[in-house]
């Protein structure tokens, strides 16, 4: 039985091309025409100078049509736009060119940075995180503190092994400054305007994959060249801090002892947060309310602390996430600094733990209403028994209970 | 005759005699000015008393002292809790049972120097009285 191959649109397109030949002239493809000799020979009349001439009709220019040894050859499409358009006509061929491309430049990582603003990172990294993380006595009194605070989160976080290679290559490639040159498809050397060739299919599919391989080469090496940009001011750090570093800037997310930040997938922006865990608060006739964990958190934009899960307080306006929540003040003026950005993040923290006075009931909302008078938002779903053991044992602080 | 039954836990609690370890906390940061109570100093002190001789200690170092000074700022309009409660009575009722490396026991209270946030004015609109 004969087995039936399925063939994509690149194989199909170049077998179509199969039994003829292909002239390549001033970086644009030429096609054999398929006419009648009389037409032809009309063709022959209307052109001038010679063998190779341009069609013009009315002062607009049509398609060329170009003899070479007696046969027309009709333009069709410039190469240059065949290769752009590659990845939309050819999508299986330009995806595996791609893959081997970003094998060769970046190993089985992540070919993108997803947190661009190093300067945001470091501030967050080894400014903020120390404040709110425990940090072991060698980290503390090292020389080279954010080296050693990679190096310890290396190992907290678990960073796979693959990072610290990649990480070593990306050093030793920019050492080596070595970029393997390709040979130049035609497209691009081998013919200028006055070049011409004549191809078989067999040299265009090859000329086409050539050139679709330095194409994304040139695109994801400037990428590589942004990952060498970001890593180098960490170049003398050991293979696992920098690993780390590769790790975090191509993740874009970090999360240790409850502190964490990410880039947002919207904008782009650094949050920046720190979980609240589980506390209690009193209501006025001295009833608790268990409240669940949820993360406040400051953007790179914008230093008025949010929760950004779901959540409901008598402090917050609504039962949603990415609300700001209820202050005493307004932290505006504020820029992203360290001292900022810890200011902010612990009096969205202090606002939740202590803001709700019982007595004062103040806030949007009160702990104490009963579900038939009030709006949306009530509580009566956290309460829980004024003697719960969680409370009693000092595993859940009620929060407000020093008012 | 009444008859007390002890837990477990509170047992351990009163009898062991281990140091007590005090730490001042400013703000929510996750370390602290430490102070270690070797057993028989601590005893009948208030965790009030235990607190004023760590602020009153001199013999700090740079780092310390940042701390100390981050401390009394957060004081300065704040005030000192304990499991969200005021620093009151004896601090063995607030310790938990900690472990060094080592496996030495000692007890652990940890004191947070807070300026209490309270619900005022989200922008742009003044609204959050609403529930007064």
């Amino acid at each position: 039985m004969k087995s039936r191959v399925k063939k994509n649109h690149f194989s199909r397109f170049f077998d179509d091309l199969q039994d003829h030949r292909v002239l390549f002239k001033g970086g644009s493809v030429y096609l054999p025409c398929p006419m009648d000799p009389e037409t032809a020979r009309e063709l022959r009349k209307a052109g001038e100078g010679g063998a190779f001439a341009g069609v013009f009709q009315r002062g607009v220019h049509g398609p060329k049509v170009v003899f070479h040894e007696g046969v027309p050859y009709i333009e069709t499409i410039a190469w240059e736009g065949l290769v752009r358009h590659a990845p939309v006509l050819f999508p299986q061929l330009a995806s595996g060119i791609r893959k081997k491309v970003c094998r060769d430049l970046f190993g089985k990582g992540k070919a993108r940075i997803v947190l661009g603003n190093t300067v945001h990172l470091e501030t967050a990294l080894f400014q903020v995180l120390p404040r709110f993380v425990r940090l072991p006595a060698w980290v503390k009194s090292a020389g080279n503190r954010p080296q050693a605070l990679a190096l310890w989160l290396s190992k907290k976080v678990g960073v796979p092994e693959r990072f610290h290679r990649w990480a070593v290559d990306i050093r030793r490639q920019d050492v080596e400054r070595g970029v393997p040159k390709l040979p130049g498809p035609f497209g691009r050397e081998g013919c200028d305007d006055a070049g011409r060739r004549i191809v078989g299919a067999e040299t265009l599919q090859r000329d086409l994959e050539a050139s679709l391989e330095m194409a994304w080469r040139e695109a994801l090496g400037k990428e590589q060249e942004n990952f060498r940009e970001k890593l180098r001011p960490y170049w003398d750090w050991p293979a696992p801090a920098l690993g780390f570093m590769l790790f975090v800037l191509t993740r874009g997310a970090l999360e240790v002892d409850g502190f964490g930040f990410f880039a947002r997938a919207s904008d782009g922006e650094l949050v920046i947060y720190k979980r609240s865990g589980r506390y209690a608060l009193r209501d006025y006739y001295n009833r608790l309310y268990l409240f669940p964990d949820c993360r406040v958190a400051v953007t790179s934009q914008d230093l008025w602390p949010v929760v950004v899960d779901s959540y409901k307080h008598p402090l917050l306006p609504r039962h949603q996430p990415w609300q700001r929540i209820c202050l005493g003040h307004s932290p505006a003026g504020r820029t992203f600094t360290a001292a900022h950005i810890i200011r902010s993040l612990e009096d969205g923290l202090n606002a939740l733990y202590h803001g709700y006075d019982p007595r004062k009931r103040n806030g949007y909302h009160r702990l104490d209403h009963f579900s038939g008078f009030q709006g949306d938002i009530h509580f009566d779903d956290l309460k829980i028994p004024s003697d719960d053991p969680r409370c009693l044992s000092g595993e859940v602080p009620v929060t407000n209970a020093f008012s | 005759m009444t008859i007390r039954v002890l837990e477990e836990k509170e047992k351990e609690r009163r009898k062991l005699p281990v140091p007590l370890v005090v730490e001042i906390l400013p703000g929510q940061a996750a370390e602290g000015l430490l102070e270690v109570f070797e057993p028989g100093t601590y005893e009948g002190k208030t965790l009030q008393e235990l607190v004023d001789v760590i602020l009153a200690r001199q013999d700090l170092s740079i780092e310390e002292r940042e701390i100390l000074e981050d401390i009394l700022l957060q004081m300065e309009r704040g005030v000192l809790l304990c499991a969200g409660r005021p620093i009151e009575g004896d601090p063995l009722e607030r310790a938990r049972v900690e472990e060094t490396d080592e496996g030495e026991k000692y007890y652990y209270v940890a004191v947070r120097a807070l300026r209490p946030q309270e619900g005022g004015f989200p922008a742009p609109v003044h609204v959050c009285e609403k529930g007064r």
